[in-house]
């Protein structure tokens, strides 16, 4: 198989990653806090990401089950008063628009969306239009999943810091391919991500970069440490994860991140950039394409979504996947607001994602399945 | 052994709401059921391809596609389709009594 969607989850796991989570499933039982030992994963994991995604202290990564568990955590903690406003935008994931669709149903808050231009971007201009004197959290995408636009975070950081806001990164499809520097974003920036994606970990982790240790507690319970206190501890990061850790899972996150460090973020980012602009152009020459959206000048997310004349995306999807072995994405890719004003909505797009095992014979495949396809309109 | 549609269900990703369908049937289509299908429509077939893709467009009705080979049909169904179209559809399959979702 042509695997084109790393953007929903990488495949296959480096087998680095799978050897690190049976090891953990193999070993003697591992009780981060619970008991005496060295290192544990969990550690080994928060040190990686903090040299990764340049957090200043490992103890500032929580570790959690999955960059849509850490958002909803950001987000019920950042804005928590009723009658709170939310600044985001068009182009999030559900992970992102849902827990503020609830909270605006519950009439708890007030959001307004920025827009993006016709190059998928949103502008640090338009945030700043949009906050208002009850503005408490900026929530923006760094890379779009739907379309793989990076935007303007470090602008945006600029302009909620200047404000006294806080921002909320959705880095799930970022971290691992594009450089973060959390340390040098100005203001109160916390970041979500994905472990499963381009950080090459197992699914059912993730994790929220802290600002600070303010950010009001979710769940609590469990730590393995004071259990005679009746409050969960506040110190960070056990100030966020309660229950028993997936051991596993952070070791094999620790492994793929390992990994990544060892690659290069910057050189990443180049590879798929380089793909991308070859199954770009491979595309743009094709009858009755039309690129989403239509110009990229920066392509290192590695995210291609496209059309084709005659097809519907789901069709198209179906026809690849069946007759060429090829897996895509095709729909809304869970960002059901991004597609109005790109003009793919309702259907969506194909999206084709590139991650750590995609080759360029793997995008000829594709723009050579697409090609036949098109053909075949003729 | 008599052809005929075993199940009917929503594809992978799509919504119980979305007017697409994927047919399972008890033998794999041929090129005599696909011709068929095709009547009153028009077919695009593509023997050349790693494996022969066809798709058939009755406007009004429906566009489906699958493999020459394979016992999966992907249908999207016209929004002026009725139930007697998706009747006429399971019996031009082969009839049946499909498990799974009809709707």
């Amino acid at each position: 198989m042509v695997y084109l969607n790393h953007a929903a989850t990488t495949h296959p796991r480096p087998p680095e990653v799978v050897s690190a989570v049976v090891a953990a499933l193999s070993s003697a039982p591992v009780h981060p806090g619970r008991g005496a030992g060295g290192q544990d994963p969990l550690t080994e994991a928060r040190f990686a990401l903090a040299e990764l995604l340049e957090v200043d202290g490992a103890e500032r990564i929580a570790l959690l089950p999955s960059a849509t568990y850490a958002l909803n955590l950001a987000i019920a903690g950042l804005a928590p008063q009723p009658g709170d406003h939310v600044v985001t935008t068009l182009l999030e994931h559900n992970s992102v628009l849902r827990p503020l669709a609830h909270a605006v149903a519950a009439g708890r808050l007030r959001v307004s969306y920025v827009s993006p231009d016709r190059l998928g971007r949103v502008s640090a201009e338009d945030v700043e239009r949009a906050l208002e004197p009850r503005t408490r959290l900026v929530a923006v995408t760094h890379v779009s999943n739907a379309t793989g636009c990076i935007q303007p975070i470090r602008e945006i950081a600029a302009v909620a810091a200047q404000k006294g806001v806080a921002l909320l990164v959705d880095a799930s499809q970022s971290a691992g391919v594009l450089p973060l520097g959390h340390r040098t974003l100005p203001g109160r920036v916390f970041v979500a991500f994905a472990g499963h994606k381009s950080l090459l970990g197992p699914p059912g982790i993730g994790g929220l970069v802290l600002a600070d240790d303010r950010l009001p507690q979710g769940v609590v319970g469990g730590t393995g440490i004071r259990s005679e206190e009746p409050l969960h501890p506040p110190e960070l990061p056990l100030r966020h994860e309660a229950g028993t850790p997936d051991v596993p899972a952070a070791a094999g996150l620790a492994a793929g991140v390992r990994l990544v460090l060892a690659r290069g973020v910057s050189e990443e980012g180049a590879r798929r950039g380089r793909l991308a602009t070859r199954l770009r152009a491979r595309l743009a020459a094709t009858a009755g394409v039309s690129l989403s959206p239509e110009l990229e000048p920066d392509p290192r997310a590695g995210i291609v979504a496209f059309r084709l004349a005659g097809w519907t995306p789901g069709d198209l999807g179906d026809a690849l996947l069946r007759s060429f072995d090829i897996e895509v994405r095709t729909g809304l890719h869970c960002a059901p607001l991004v597609h109005a004003p790109l003009g793919t909505a309702p259907l969506g797009t194909v999206r084709a994602s590139i991650g750590w095992s995609t080759t360029e014979t793997d995008i000829d495949a594709l723009a050579d399945a697409v090609a036949a396809l098109a053909g075949g309109n003729a | 052994m008599v052809r005929e549609v075993i199940a009917i269900r929503v594809p992978p990703g799509c919504l119980r709401s979305a007017p697409v369908r994927e047919y399972e049937l008890s033998e794999p289509v041929d090129e005599a059921l696909m011709r068929r299908l095709a009547e009153g429509g028009t077919l695009q077939y593509f023997p050349t391809f790693p494996r022969p893709l066809f798709r058939i467009d009755r406007p009004q009705e429906f566009c489906t596609q699958g493999i020459v080979g394979s016992p999966v049909l992907r249908v999207t169904f016209s929004p002026s389709a009725d139930a007697g179209t998706r009747e006429a559809l399971r019996l031009a399959l082969g009839g049946g009594s499909p498990c799974g979702e009809e709707g």
